[in-house]
């Protein structure tokens, strides 16, 4: 039954990941792919954390807690960043249409 | 004191995690490490003071409920961005916002941003302190209004109880 | 978990892999390129979580750890960098 699970959360990882990089190559410019980049790999790396440790022992549970804890705090920081890097160094965006109060 | 005592504790249980034991004695020594790591460098990384007087048992329920909206929006964002990216939602008008800071402490704009980051679909850009506004950047700002409206309803209803 | 799931959840994060490295090569900004090499250490993490699952060792996990740490900062120091021409104001 686990093992089905888990095999199940494997899977939704892998389909979450493969949007998030399709996310990336389609998009066109850092902000729009900054929404696919971190946050589905974020997601899509939770998902295979939690099939891990739904089969493994505690040792494994306590390092998949650690690191899905440590991803929901370093995410974010890490879009922001990026994003504001972009911002000031004046990246534009590129998609047609766009909305600017900045 | 209260801070000390708290970051400790979270610290220890850190360090448990890292090496995945149960013995009582790691837990001491990792609680010995925070504190002294927070004794440390604790006054450096001190945000200015919060100062909210909110009593604490309300406070932890309503971190209950506010966590459980965040991971919602979390949930319904990552939909409508795969719906985005698989073509089945146009992409139109993503952009820059401004949202204004309104009456949010220090700590309260740190969560907001942190709230609306982790969700899908929204990043925090910049902070214009001159103008007391958050540059949200949004994958579908084809209504500026609504995605202020959004954000303002969020912190009253929920963040202002636990992040003022 | 089974052996075919396995084989081929890794073969596709090998194939998602290369995809992310042929991005970073023809990315236009700066930034797309840090944030292509984010997104390559987290596919990474992906890539251990499942050695962990199939091998039952939590050590391939502490290497996860110390990767998401690792890509962490570095994205905060080349952000930094591209910023302000240096990587401590």
């Amino acid at each position: 039954m686990t093992a089905i699970v888990a095999g199940l959360l494997t899977i939704l990882g892998l389909v979450i990941l493969t949007i998030g990089v399709y996310g990336v190559v389609r998009l066109p410019d850092v902000y729009t792919q900054l929404h696919a980049a971190s946050k589905a790999g974020f997601l899509g790396v939770a998902a295979l954390l939690a099939a891990a440790a739904l089969q493994g022992g505690g040792a494994i549970v306590a390092r998949a807690v650690l690191i899905v804890a440590l991803l929901t705090v370093t995410t974010p920081v890490a879009a922001h960043v990026v994003a504001r890097a972009a911002h000031r160094r004046g990246e534009s965006l590129r998609t047609p249409g766009a909305v600017d109060e900045s | 004191m209260m801070r000390l005592v708290t970051g400790a504790a979270g610290l220890g249980i850190v360090y448990v995690l890292t090496l995945a034991s149960t013995d009582p004695v790691d837990l001491a020594v990792g609680v010995l490490l925070g504190a002294l790591l927070i004794g440390l460098l604790g006054r450096r990384m001190r945000l200015t003071p919060v100062g909210h007087g909110l009593p604490v048992l309300p406070r932890i329920l309503w971190f209950v409920v506010f966590g459980a909206v965040v991971l919602a929006d979390i949930v319904h964002g990552a939909w409508d961005v795969a719906l985005r990216v698989m073509h089945l939602r146009p992409i139109e008008r993503p952009g820059v916002v401004r949202v204004p800071i309104g009456e949010r402490s220090e700590r309260g704009i740190a969560v907001s941003a942190l709230a609306t980051t982790l969700s899908p679909g929204s990043v925090l850009v910049d902070i214009d302190r001159a103008a007391g506004d958050l540059l949200l950047h949004v994958i579908d700002a084809s209504d500026p209004d609504a995605v202020r409206d959004r954000l303002q309803r969020f912190y009253d209803r929920y963040q202002r109880r636990v992040f003022p | 978990m089974s052996a075919v799931v396995f084989y081929s959840a890794t073969i596709w994060l090998a194939v998602l892999l290369g995809v992310v490295v042929i991005f970073l090569g023809r990315a236009g900004t700066t930034a797309q390129r840090i944030l292509a090499i984010d997104l390559l250490t987290l596919i990474l993490i992906g890539l251990l979580a499942l050695a962990a699952q199939r091998d039952q060792r939590p050590y391939t996990l502490d290497t996860a750890l110390a990767l998401a740490l690792l890509s962490f900062v570095a994205t905060l120091a080349a952000c930094r960098y591209y910023e302000n021409r240096r990587p401590f104001s």
